[in-house]
């Protein structure tokens, strides 16, 4: 497995291997992809701790609303920000194969778990697997409103 | 303010007006890079900071809608919306300017300041937000575990953070003066914030105690 995770080092290689330097607008896009990716990764990691320390269930809002696996969807796009700037197939090819052999069977297994919640069939519904599901006629019923978000 | 509302029928939130100002940094950036153009690293990466967290903070309110009823609710009129922009919408782009009139190439280390500086303050700032929106949704009091263990207002830490990396970027004295602003008006939220809880939850004294204001055990 160890072996396997070390793949990841190969975008890197090949960048500073290569001795190429990416142009600014690739660089640029790289850039603003990660940071926007990381926050949606990492925020809904927390969105999903702290729920789940509150009150136990099927989480369908914030970053969940629209997409089952934000988390996968923000990693499977950090490691793309890493592909881009190494400007080469394998790390792309690399990165396929950690979201068809690894991701994909653990969102639906995820899925599968989540099937014994009664109200995950019309959360299925209205949101991606993966990517996230902009468009959907849904109201949201369980949104809390004027709730204070500041402590004071 | 409530006169100007009245007298121009002009009434939207608070944050109808940050948001819209946040547009507007947008176009200033836009206007320094067609007026000064993008020679650098410098402006590369400002840009990439600068619009990816005004980006974050409208996204922010599209996956948690109920932030629109929680933060910057109170009305304003068209005077106070005409200082949001300027303040807000313009003011805010002042280390641009300076990273766009700044020919000097970027060394390496006020990258590797920098970014970590924004990633972590964002990081900071997005997770505390996440974490007591989750707990008052839930009905939780006082919010004092998790990020806000050891900061009692670690949001503006983060916050800070994040301003101060446009700062390091621009490479200006100057433009540190945005930091240095925004430091001041958090100060005084700190302030009436301290005293709001103080009087609001019991066990706040305690929370006092053991945690800091804004810089981890420092202050």
């Amino acid at each position: 497995m160890d072996l396997v995770i070390c793949l990841y080092w190969v975008a890197p290689f090949i960048l500073i291997s290569s001795g190429s330097e990416p142009s600014p607008p690739l660089i640029a896009a790289a850039i603003a992809i990660n940071l926007l990716v990381v926050f949606l990764h990492y925020s809904s990691d927390a969105q999903k701790y702290y729920t789940l320390k509150y009150q136990p269930g099927l989480i369908t809002e914030g970053f969940f609303a629209r997409c089952r696996n934000t988390n996968y969807f923000g990693e499977i796009l950090i490691y793309s920000g890493f592909a881009m700037l190494a400007s080469h197939w394998l790390p792309f090819l690399i990165l396929g194969g950690f979201a068809a052999f690894m991701f994909v069977p653990n969102m639906l297994k995820k899925d599968k778990s989540l099937s014994r919640y009664p109200e995950f069939e019309n959360y299925k519904a209205n949101s991606g697997l993966l990517i996230p599901k902009l468009f959907v006629n849904k109201i949201h019923s369980s949104e809390v409103s004027g709730v204070p978000q500041e402590n004071s | 303010m409530e006169t100007a509302t009245k007298s121009s029928g002009f009434q939207v939130t608070q944050l109808t007006a940050i948001n819209v100002a946040k547009f507007v940094t947008i176009l200033c950036l836009i206007t320094l890079a067609l007026i000064y153009g993008v020679n650098d690293y410098r402006q590369v990466i400002y840009l990439c900071l600068h619009v990816s967290y005004v980006l974050w903070w409208l996204l922010e309110q599209w996956l948690f809608p109920q932030r629109r009823q929680q933060i910057f609710t109170e009305k304003v009129g068209i005077l106070t919306f005409i200082g949001v922009l300027l303040f807000v919408g313009v003011f805010y782009s002042l280390p641009g300017y300076f990273a766009f009139t700044n020919s000097n190439p970027i060394s390496y280390l006020s990258v590797a300041i920098a970014l970590p500086l924004y990633i972590f303050g964002s990081l900071i700032n997005t997770g505390a937000d996440v974490q007591k929106m989750v707990a008052k949704s839930m009905g939780s009091g006082l919010v004092k575990d998790g990020i806000w263990r050891s900061v009692r207002h670690v949001n503006y830490l983060g916050d800070l953070m994040r301003y101060t990396s446009f700062s390091v970027i621009a490479g200006e004295l100057w433009a540190f003066l945005l930091p240095g602003v925004i430091t001041l008006l958090y100060l005084q939220r700190i302030n009436q914030k301290e005293q709001a809880m103080g009087a609001k939850y019991p066990e706040f004294a305690a929370y006092q105690q053991k945690s800091s204001r804004l810089l981890p055990w420092i202050w």
